[in-house]
């Protein structure tokens, strides 16, 4: 079981599949909660598109010492204010047609297992709503999945030397369309929170 | 030129919005929502409360902008800020988002100038105010409808009546996050025209008519 610190910051009702994906705890909070939060706790700290990230620069010392503990940080949406090391600013994709906007896997892994690249480029038929550009990755980040013809990196995934793990996803938030792309609305994202919550390595790797 | 703040949550989509161009030279102070408490709102004459701004954050903050409303100030509440839970005599019925109305040949989203003589509509048309709808509002006899739906409720009014020479421009729509999201050209010119009336800018003044990126959305 694992568990994982969901922070919002909008007014409405957390997503369903937070309650329903009963193998693992989500603790959910309005986001200034992280100043509060005892970090070393979860498996994984979840941050939406909606993240007031001039907050997230404030308690940049602490996310990164969580990250350093073996902690890891799942961010969406469009990086403005980088509030870690390996951070830079978003940059949009060009948009010529199609192709342009069609999503890539980049590499087998299991936070993305048995999802193709039409699972992820198309939404009813309609390709766009994904990603439309990159939160550029350092170097030796695992790139996941990308966009268009130049592979503009939209999910990339990053250990530190110590465990920890960052994942960013340079879109709205990743988690409705892992749901939106299964039959049973909870294969996807219980196989994505199984990887953080990590099991025995997890602990080990944090203690 | 009347002076404008706006409020920044600290989001992509508020930075991209307010902090970067073309729009960041609109904006004379931009004010972090944490520190809002702190400042002095009647310095201005236009406090702005961009998309999607968390209503969990703006509702301790009512008093304050309430006050800059009825001391005179045009306060500026963008969509998704569900002015309905902060804003006296505020009636709003939010609506499913149809995110896919534009796939049929010939769609239309519905939504019409309400008063088409308006000086805002020297700047923005209806092209520029159509993308998506989220919620409409039922009016007072103070509200005046300048955008709404073929049904005729109500997308964005104006209210210079309650706390003249205050104002109140509320609306339904959430230009700030598609612009901000580099989603939804029309947002793009919907600010454009917008921010520019609220500035008394000159109309058509050929500022940021397009955007750098062509934001279609493309289907199989």
């Amino acid at each position: 079981m694992g568990r994982f610190l969901f922070l919002m910051n909008t007014p409405s009702r957390p997503p369903g599949f937070l309650s329903a994906l009963r193998d693992h705890r989500f603790d959910v909070a309005q986001q200034y909660a992280l100043d509060r939060a005892e970090l070393p706790r979860y498996d994984a700290v979840l941050l939406t598109m909606h993240s007031d990230q001039r907050h997230l620069a404030e308690q940049s010392n602490r996310l990164d010492a969580y990250l350093n503990s073996g902690g890891a940080i799942i961010f969406n949406g469009h990086v403005a204010h980088p509030f870690l090391p390996e951070l830079t600013p978003y940059v949009p994709a060009g948009q010529r047609g199609l192709e342009s906007l069609r999503i890539h896997r980049e590499a087998e892994h299991p936070l993305f297992a048995g999802l193709t690249d039409d699972h992820l480029t198309f939404q009813r038929g309609v390709a766009g709503f994904y990603s439309r550009g990159t939160n550029p990755p350092p170097a030796r980040a695992l790139v996941l999945n990308s966009l268009g013809p130049e592979r503009w990196p939209v999910d990339w995934l990053l250990e530190r030397p110590g465990g920890g793990q960052l994942l960013v996803h340079a879109g709205n938030d990743l988690f409705s369309f892992l749901v939106s792309a299964d039959p049973d609305g909870l294969s996807n994202v219980r196989r994505f929170f199984d990887y953080f919550s990590g099991g025995a390595d997890a602990d080990a790797r944090r203690h | 030129m009347p002076t404008l703040a706006a409020i920044d949550g600290g989001t992509y989509y508020h930075n991209r919005t307010l902090n970067e161009a073309p729009f960041a030279r609109y904006f004379d102070e931009r004010i972090y929502v944490r520190d809002v408490p702190f400042a002095r709102l009647e310095e201005f004459d236009i406090v702005f409360v961009p998309c999607r701004l968390n209503a969990h954050l703006i509702a301790p903050l009512a008093t304050q902008l309430i006050a800059f409303w009825r001391g005179g100030g045009t306060l500026v509440a963008m969509g998704e800020t569900f002015q309905d839970r902060w804003l006296p005599d505020v009636r709003m019925t939010a609506v499913e988002t149809n995110f896919w109305w534009w796939l049929e040949e010939g769609a239309d989203l519905g939504v019409r100038l309400a008063d088409r003589e308006h000086d805002l509509f020297r700047y923005i048309d209806q092209g520029a105010a159509t993308w998506h709808l989220h919620g409409w509002f039922t009016l007072t006899e103070n509200q005046t409808s300048l955008i709404e739906t073929r049904e005729g409720r109500c997308l964005l009014f104006e209210d210079r009546e309650s706390h003249a020479p205050g104002r109140l421009i509320a609306t339904t729509l959430d230009p700030c996050y598609h612009h901000g999201s580099h989603f939804m050209p029309a947002t793009t010119r919907f600010l454009s025209g917008f921010l520019s009336w609220l500035k008394g800018h000159s109309p058509g003044g050929g500022e940021c008519l397009a955007d750098a990126s062509d934001n279609r959305v493309d289907t199989r």
